[in-house]
């Protein structure tokens, strides 16, 4: 990896559109029956929540430059790559959902680890240079998809009320709350130059902008019809029209497809760098291939056993790698102090 | 080894060729362009008919055009008896372009909740078709059958009609269906054989699924107006002194407050233009268009009061989301007067109008 050459803002870039497939396929996240008010105080809360935590590991780890046990990045690259596998399977559940004709699963399975491995050999600065396109793309997309439907916002589709109270763990632990992801930033700045903390603020921050525009525009646009769809956002691809394009959806869905990729691939690569420092130099070249087989064993089972949600998994082994960083270094630091 | 990779790579981009848009493709003359859906009731079955567009190949591409098709199916349930009508033709049914959404008459008097179910479903069809009510259920087919191309493109025009500043369409996401039942407005359309023209001919109010009242066509463009669904209305209007009055109200847009004691105050605000009176109502023309602004006002805060009763009442009806607003002022007060059974009450709702004439 050509660690020298990573800026804290591709890092932020790559972290941001890990976050945001999520959020840009659905809000939500099969939490339809809140209110856009519910989603936006609990992602605000989730949001505060994450922020509270990471920001002092955040500035640990820029503090020191080392990095923190073999065990714990080991830890690290297992929740990215089985993040990659969800991701997978998801990618793959939408994609049949949105297609007339059904691609078979084991097909578009091998092509999107294809792509990923390619993707993940050329290492991270390759993906952190290729993340300002995708971003860009996205951005267009975005408001494209909110341009789109602007003449369909009806502010009486806001609902007052918190509704869907019996959803509201699954929200508070749902929305915007420790992604796994979280750990391709705390890994990837390590070798970046720059404000990491404010970088990594900004990052949250902005991906609850996101959140909060695509959730407030839904129920603006479809109000109660939201709660009867899986998608919502795609559903806004379908109605919105703009000049004589009377649907987006085939864009949505590329650029949907792409971002899920690039997150496949960033995960991919980011659990690369964590793993080959403790491979033998002689299969460090091979490790991509072994990684890929991994992945391919983890989707199939994934898939033949109809585990499709690994979410709720990931992101309490989130929380446990992050306070072991901080518990780590808390300690380290005492011992330094006492030599 | 670079050989491998070359050989490996071009093998991987001819397995691209594999994927289902190579080869599990379907010509455009395969498929059959679903562009209009009626659906109505015999006895206890349901009636689909679809208007399909076939593409004729033509070497000529300015000659190439859609042959408008239909074909009828019964069923048990709407699943059934699309599929009968489309196994009638050999093609397969794209929907993906159809925003026409047909409802005859039989079935509109029934709990039309299920229908609108079962098109708000994410695999069912575009969810913003628009959804109209046909007037009569036995001619209707007979009527687009005579000429279901010109039909068709009457019923288009309704949709992006830009002329008449009025958006007549409800399409499917926009139908309240969130808590098991419709509640809501749907536009009439009568078809009209001479012409084989649509035309709009009033509104249904909806609650809880059962139809609870009509709009006639008379009153349409201002129910829409108070809609908020127009921004441009044609008015003609007889005044008390005999006078025939007409004038287009244009630039219309409304204004929601709430008072202390919960009165909902809609104020419509638009330009009078175009006025012409068949004979002068005072000694001046000045003093004559003013006067007979004045009666106009009158006349359509009458009205409009009266569309207020039809699309605001007691069974909880809120055909023009004016509980919202109330809503927004005191979220705690509606709910406190919802338990009282004082909120759905035509009183709470005042419409004025605010006309501009001469500025």
């Amino acid at each position: 990896m050509r660690t020298d050459k990573i800026s804290v803002k591709q890092v932020a870039f790559i972290t941001y559109i890990a976050m945001i497939v999520e959020v840009f396929i659905k809000p939500s996240q099969a939490v339809s029956s809140l209110s856009a008010k519910s989603m936006v105080v609990f992602a605000i809360l989730d949001a505060v929540f994450t922020l509270l935590i990471c920001l002092p590991v955040v500035k640990l780890l820029d503090k020191w430059q080392t990095t923190t046990s073999c065990a714990l990045e080991l830890f690290a690259a297992a929740i990215l790559l089985l993040a990659a596998v969800d991701s997978i399977i998801q990618t793959e559940g939408y994609y049949r959902f949105v297609s007339d004709k059904k691609m078979p699963a084991v097909l578009l399975i091998a092509i999107v680890l294809a792509i990923v491995a390619y993707g993940a050999t050329q290492g991270i600065e390759a993906v952190a240079r290729a993340s300002l396109v995708v971003l860009v793309i996205f951005c267009c997309t975005f408001f494209l998809l909110i341009a789109a439907n602007i003449s369909q916002f009806k502010i009486t589709n806001l609902q007052f009320e918190f509704t869907g109270r019996e959803n509201w763990a699954k929200a508070l632990f749902g929305s915007l709350s420790f992604p796994p992801e979280i750990i391709i930033f705390l890994v990837a700045q390590r070798v970046a130059k720059g404000e990491k903390a404010k970088a990594f603020s900004k990052t949250i921050l902005t991906l609850l902008g996101t959140y909060i525009v695509l959730a407030v525009s839904t129920e603006m646009v479809l109000g109660s019809f939201a709660s009867l769809q899986s998608q919502p956002a795609h559903t806004l691809a379908r109605i919105g029209s703009l000049s004589v394009f009377t649907r987006l959806d085939a864009v949505h869905v590329s650029v949907w497809l792409l971002l899920a990729i690039f997150k496949i691939t960033t995960n991919v690569a980011v659990a690369l760098t964590l793993i080959k420092p403790y491979v033998p130099p002689k299969y460090k070249d091979k490790l991509i291939y072994g990684l890929i087989a991994a992945l391919s064993v983890l989707c199939f089972g994934c898939y033949m056993c109809h585990i499709t949600n690994m979410k709720t998994l990931l992101r309490c082994a989130t929380v446990i790698f992050v306070l072991s960083i901080y518990v780590i270094k808390k300690v380290r630091a005492n011992k330094d102090a006492k030599v | 080894m670079r050989k491998f990779k070359t050989f490996f790579l071009l093998l991987c981009a001819l397995l691209l060729c594999t994927l289902c848009s190579c080869s599990q493709s379907i010509n455009l003359s395969d498929r059959a362009v679903v562009k209009m859906i009626y659906l109505s009731k015999v006895k206890e079955a349901y009636q689909a008919v679809i208007v399909i567009y076939s593409c004729e190949p033509n070497a000529d591409t300015t000659k190439a055009e859609g042959i408008a098709e239909l074909y009828e199916g019964i069923g048990v349930t709407i699943d059934a008896a699309l599929d009968d009508a489309t196994t009638k033709q050999n093609r397969k049914p794209f929907y993906a372009q159809n925003e026409l959404l047909l409802i005859g008459a039989d079935l509109a008097k029934q709990n039309i909740t299920p229908v609108l179910e079962y098109f708000s479903r994410e695999e069912a069809l575009r969810p913003n078709m628009a959804i109209f009510i046909v007037d009569e259920s036995e001619q209707a087919v007979a009527k687009v059958e005579e000429n279901a191309d010109d039909m068709v493109k009457s019923l288009e025009y309704l949709l992006t009609s830009k002329t008449e500043q009025i958006n007549y369409t409800t399409r499917v996401y926009e139908c309240d269906i969130a808590q098991g039942t419709f509640n809501g407005i749907l536009p009439v359309v009568t078809l009209e054989k001479e012409t084989a023209k649509a035309k709009i001919s009033g509104l249904t109010l909806y609650n809880k699924g059962v139809l609870s009242g009509a709009i006639a066509k008379d009153f349409t463009p201002l129910a829409m107006v108070l809609n908020g669904k127009a921004r441009k209305i044609h008015m003609s209007e007889q005044l008390p002194e005999d006078v025939f009055v007409d004038c287009d109200v244009e630039n219309i847009s409304l204004r929601y407050t709430v008072d202390k004691n919960m009165k909902l105050q809609v104020k419509v605000c638009g330009d009078v233009e175009n006025l012409v009176l068949n004979q002068p109502l005072q000694n001046t023309t000045t003093d004559s268009e003013k006067k007979a602004v004045e009666e106009l006002k009158q006349i359509m805060q009458k009205d409009a009061a009266e569309i207020v009763k039809f699309v605001y009442d007691e069974n909880g009806l809120d055909g023009f989301s004016y509980l919202w607003w109330i809503r927004c002022y005191s979220l705690e007060k509606s709910k406190e007067m919802e338990r009282l059974g004082k909120l759905y009450t035509s009183d709470n709702i005042q419409v004025l109008f605010n006309l501009n004439f001469g500025l």
